[in-house]
Order: C-alpha cells, then sequence, then structure tokens
C-alpha cells in the first residue's frame, strides 16, 4: 500500500478511552463520524450513529467503573458498532434506559438495529450496531 | 487534566516517560493512511472541548499528523499494527505521545519520505522527544505551550 492511498481497507476498529467529562462528546462523535465515512456508511445511518453516539456520551460516564469512559467503535461486514464498556454492574440497563427522551421514546433501541448486553471479567458491556449493508 | 498516577514500573532507564500521566485521551486504531484522518478529527474534537486556539490546533494537528504518518509509513514494514495516541492537558500546556509497536526508530535510505516530518514537528512543538516508552514501544511526545498562542491571538 502507497502511503497516499485512501481507499477504505476493509474492518476497522478504533479503541477510545476518554476521561468523564466535555471530551467524551467532543471526541467520541468525530471518531465515529470518520469511521462511518469510511465504511461508506449512507448518510441517514451515519445520523442514526451519531445519535447513538450522542446518548452514550452523555449517559455513559455515569456508569463508568472509574472516571473514564472506554468504547470500541467498530466497523466492517457492513455494520458500525458501538462498544461501551466496561461498565458498573447495571450500568447496560442504566444506560439504556437514560437514553430516552420524552415523545421520542428509548433512541437506541428505536435507533439502533441490534443492543447486546453482555458482562466480561471487568464489567458490562453495551453493543450498539448500525446496520448499513446493501440489501 | 491528566491524572498523575502511581508508577511503581517506572524505569531508570526509560527514553521518554519521565512520570506517569493517564491521558485525557487514549486512542488506538490500525495504522493505515485513513486512520491518520481519524486522529485529527479526534484532536479537533480535543482542541474544542479544552478550548484551544485555532492556530496553536492547526499547528498541533499538523505536527501530530507528520508523527502518525511516520508511523504509517514506517513502523511496519511487514504489515499492519496499531497506531496510538495519548493526549492531556497539564497547565497551559497540551501533551500528544503517537505511539507504536513498530520496528522502532531505524535509518531507512530508502526511505519514502523526504525527511521533513521530525523537523517540522520540531518547530511546532515546544518539545520534542523520541523513544522508547512504556512496553518498549516506540514513542514521539510532543508537547505545546497554548499559553503564547493565546497572547498571540
Amino acid at each position: 500500500m502507497s502511503g497516499t492511498e485512501t481507499a477504505p481497507s476493509g474492518p476497522n476498529e478504533a479503541r477510545v478511552t476518554i476521561v468523564r467529562g466535555p471530551l467524551v462528546g467532543a471526541v467520541l462523535g468525530r471518531v465515529v463520524g470518520m469511521l462511518a465515512a469510511r465504511a461508506q456508511c449512507p448518510i441517514d445511518k451515519l445520523d442514526d450513529a451519531l445519535l447513538i453516539t450522542d446518548a452514550v456520551s452523555a449517559h455513559a460516564p455515569r456508569f463508568s467503573t472509574d472516571d473514564r469512559v472506554r468504547v470500541v467503535v467498530r466497523t466492517g461486514g457492513g455494520a458500525l458498532d458501538i462498544i461501551v464498556g466496561p461498565l458498573a454492574d447495571g450500568g447496560t440497563e442504566g444506560l439504556v434506559a437514560d437514553a430516552t427522551l420524552p415523545g421520542v421514546g428509548n433512541v437506541l433501541e428505536r435507533v439502533a438495529d441490534e443492543v447486546d448486553r453482555s458482562r466480561g471479567e471487568d464489567g458490562e458491556q453495551l453493543r450498539v450496531r448500525v446496520s448499513f449493508a446493501a440489501t | 487534566m491528566g491524572t498523575t498516577a502511581d508508577d511503581p514500573g517506572e524505569a531508570p532507564g526509560r527514553n521518554v516517560a519521565p512520570k506517569s500521566v493517564i491521558p485525557d485521551l487514549e486512542l488506538v486504531l490500525p495504522a493505515r493512511p485513513e486512520n491518520v484522518a481519524v486522529v485529527r478529527h479526534a484532536l479537533g474534537g480535543f482542541g474544542d472541548a479544552f478550548d484551544v486556539p485555532d492556530q496553536a490546533l492547526a499547528d498541533i494537528k499538523l505536527a501530530v499528523t507528520e508523527a502518525c504518518t511516520n508511523v504509517v509509513v514506517h513502523a511496519y514494514p511487514d504489515g499492519e499494527g496499531p497506531l496510538g495516541v495519548n493526549a492531556w492537558m497539564e497547565d497551559d500546556r497540551l501533551t500528544v505521545v503517537v505511539h507504536d509497536e513498530g520496528r522502532g526508530m531505524l535509518p531507512r535510505p530508502d526511505s519514502p519520505g523526504l525527511g521533513l516530518g521530525l523537523p517540522l514537528i520540531a518547530t511546532l512543538a515546544e518539545s520534542l522527544e523520541l523513544g522508547t516508552g512504556a512496553d518498549d514501544r516506540t514513542e514521539v511526545r510532543m508537547t505545546f505551550l497554548l499559553s503564547d498562542a493565546e497572547a498571540a491571538a
């Protein structure tokens, strides 16, 4: 590969750790936007991904296990995954519940194609998927 | 603000990392050309959140782009590996560390570049350190003094 080649090159993944506070939304939105764009995510789905990112940025800090928010942003196979965690006990349910807007409903569950909760050694983990593969 | 942590494992022979700081931002991506732009945008968000003056932020992004490009071009000649960027604010200084797990900084007679990257970084940053950091990773550590930029704005 040449140093100037810019075509997308398969699955991509960014691991982001951000101190709680205004930095979370400011950085995470840009990372998600860039990876989604590089994965040729259509504009309506990019908008969905950024809505999810805003919800995660606003509420995940309250449930993180320390003063950092850890997010993995993964693209590939016609989908974008936003994986948040480790979260404290009850964090996945709390994060999903907090993403409810009056008159709109739950942003994560309405916008995402998949919302998975899992538990690892370090704590709970929430995976939110936006799919955009051509059908 | 970056958090200073206890660092019982600090190695006296280490070239970089005089003390251990938990960065405000840690970003790790595959070392690919397209991901240099991701780093630039992430730093843009960092600058916005900390109200870094526009001119200073432009210089910071340029310097960090050069460091990241060096990783993409030189660090993994036989494949792909991680490109890491840590950033933190401390008083009126922004420190950015670009790191990789590649082959280290070696002379490369066949280098495709012009050799201007590191001198450019040295010009833009208040300080520049090259060496080996934690876990034997190759690091480029840049510190930018923001108070000068604020006074000039």
